[in-house]
């Protein structure tokens, strides 16, 4: 019974603040997606301890153990664009990994410590 | 029926995961390993995408929760994030930057077409806001969104391999890059790998995508009209 109102308090705090950040950047027309702005409150309100983190570790937890499954229903899309792939698939492709190695390489370069030590 | 689709989603999901776990390989990336089942499934039996797409509506409901439930892995590794804050967001930025100028420009050199070229320029920010950036740069948002998750697909299937082939095995470094350039799915990959991987991934995911939406309207013109 606990268990269940925390994940109804954790569910409805993360829902609000989703909610919230859609709504600050619809207001002040910021081109910052709603949802990072979210999670900066989030991490505001815990650092303030408005929020305690026992009212959302389980909820919290679940989500972002299961980050992974909230994205597929989204690449299904790629489906709807048979006739796109057929055309530029292969030059997409190409594009997209060649940015992902540099990508990868220019931020792990510079974000310094490579080796095991954190 | 869309409880059906939410189901089957759900099943292939679960199945993919265990998969991914026992054979660990680039290609039993659960994402990768469910969205081929699932449109496989759909060619199969003849469905359009139109036929799924009320289970995705509905799916997608809790990706802004999701999202913005990295805020706490975020708080739990506070310290040790501020301790490299001026060199995590230097290589963040970097980091965004590179990977966009890249991707357009070799996508220029290949002649894709203006709207592919709009959905490769967001492909590194997360999905829906991808959707967001795309419409305001009037190119098409769905399309945008798709590009944008093959790119996580691909950046978290390949991403944590070339890493450790360039010697890359600090956590904090490894999150950062795969948060920078693949965003929840490079982060949902980098979570697996270690705990402090998921923070800084969820941090460089947030950051990258406050970085693109203010940059990409002013390195796009560089490149072409619009």
């Amino acid at each position: 019974m606990q268990l269940l109102i925390k994940w109804i308090i954790g569910l409805s705090l993360l829902f609000g603040l989703s909610a919230l950040g859609n709504w600050i950047v619809a207001t002040l027309a910021w081109s910052v997606p709603g949802n990072v702005i979210g999670m900066v409150l989030l991490l505001l309100l815990l650092m303030t301890k408005v929020i305690r983190v026992e009212w959302i570790e389980d909820s919290a937890g679940f989500l972002t153990k299961h980050l992974a499954f909230f994205f597929i229903p989204i690449a299904v899309g790629l489906m709807s664009y048979r006739d796109l792939l057929q055309a530029e698939g292969i030059p997409l492709f190409i594009a997209l990994l060649i940015s992902l190695l540099v990508g990868l390489i220019v931020t792990a370069v510079i974000s310094g410590r490579r080796g095991e030590t954190s | 029926m869309t409880i059906f689709w939410v189901l089957v989603t759900i099943a292939v999901y679960l199945v993919g995961r265990k998969l991914s776990f026992k054979w660990a390989s680039p290609f039993t990336n659960v994402v990768f390993l469910s969205t081929t089942f699932l449109i496989t499934l759909l060619l199969l039996f003849d469905q359009p995408y139109s036929v799924y797409e009320p289970a995705k509506d509905l799916i997608t409901i809790l990706l802004g929760p999701a999202t913005v439930a990295l805020g706490l892995p975020l708080y739990r590794n506070l310290p040790t994030l501020l301790a490299r804050a001026k060199r995590a967001l230097s290589a963040i930025l970097a980091g965004t930057v590179s990977t966009i100028l890249v991707a357009v420009l070799v996508g220029t050199a290949l002649t894709l077409t203006d709207k592919v070229l709009i959905g490769l320029s967001v492909k590194s920010v997360t999905a829906p806001i991808a959707l967001e950036l795309a419409r305001q740069l009037q190119g098409d948002a769905a399309l945008a969104a798709s590009i944008t998750v093959a790119c996580g697909i691909l950046g978290a299937m390949i991403g944590p391999m070339i890493l450790t082939i360039f010697h890359v095995s600090d956590p904090f470094t490894r999150g950062l890059a795969l948060g920078t350039i693949s965003h929840g799915i490079g982060t949902a990959q980098a979570a697996t790998e270690h705990p402090l991987s998921g923070a800084t991934g969820g941090a460089a995911m947030g950051l990258s995508a406050i970085f693109t939406s203010f940059l990409l309207p002013y390195l796009l013109p560089l490149f072409f009209s619009i």
